[in-house]
């Protein structure tokens, strides 16, 4: 296929599922210059894989896999950065004020008893959430379905307790 | 608690940070079209071709080649 025209189906496709994409990101990272970057990263790997996507699983699948991976190869780089001096006053303001997701009530509930999770919980959650199937979770992610399995059970019950009382 | 009881909010969430973060065609366009060119191999191998041929060099000096 002409490059050109690759190019437009790929950003039909990412017009259409950015909103997979921005969701993962705000999970990851609460600072909006943060998501945004990510949000950046994640579209130029999906751009680098679009060629040799053959359509053969889900185009959420594939967008998962490829997105999760850059999510936690930056956090990867990110943890093992030396840790630089506190933040000076100034930059918690910054900080503070800079988390500029505005949220209902229940979903901002929901948001803070996710961001709680590990990692890989978050991720497991919101494929869950996505109505993937254990098989493809464990694929996505690389883990086994018992795996997955296990770990959505604790999920839940550590979802219980966080949301306990704040949900009607 | 049932957890698929939590997908209409999850979804209302989806919704909410999109409508917040939406990027348009023509920014996604600008993205991938501005994307920078990869760097060629023989770029990538130039620093460590150096390495090799000084120590070349200087294995050569020290042993009295």
């Amino acid at each position: 296929m002409e490059k050109v025209s690759l190019q437009k189906e790929f950003v039909q496709l990412i017009a259409i599922q950015q909103k997979l994409i921005h969701s993962l990101c705000s999970l990851y990272f609460s600072q909006s210059e943060d998501r945004k970057d990510m949000f950046q990263e994640i579209v130029l790997q999906l751009w680098k894989a679009y060629p040799s996507f053959n359509h053969q699983s889900k185009v959420s699948t594939w967008m998962y896999r490829i997105a999760l991976n850059t999510v936690f190869a930056k956090l990867r780089r990110e943890k093992s950065r030396p840790k630089n001096e506190p933040y000076s006053e100034y930059a918690y303001q910054i900080s503070a004020s800079d988390n500029s997701l505005e949220l209902t009530q229940a979903t901002e509930e929901l948001y803070r008893a996710i961001e709680q999770l590990s990692d890989v919980d978050k991720a497991i959650i919101m494929l869950y959430l996505e109505e993937h199937s254990y098989e493809e979770i464990a694929g996505i992610l690389n883990l086994s379905r018992t795996n997955v399995s296990t770990r959505i059970n604790q999920i839940k019950s550590k979802l219980e307790k966080l949301l306990k009382n704040q949900l009607p | 608690m049932n957890l698929d009881e939590l997908k209409p909010l999850w979804e209302s969430y989806k919704t909410q940070v999109n409508d917040q973060s939406e990027w348009s065609s023509d920014d996604i366009s600008r993205l991938v079209r501005n994307r920078p060119t990869p760097i060629p191999w023989y770029q990538k191998a130039q620093r460590p071709f150096l390495h090799f041929c000084v120590s070349c060099l200087l294995i050569s000096i020290t042993s009295g080649c």
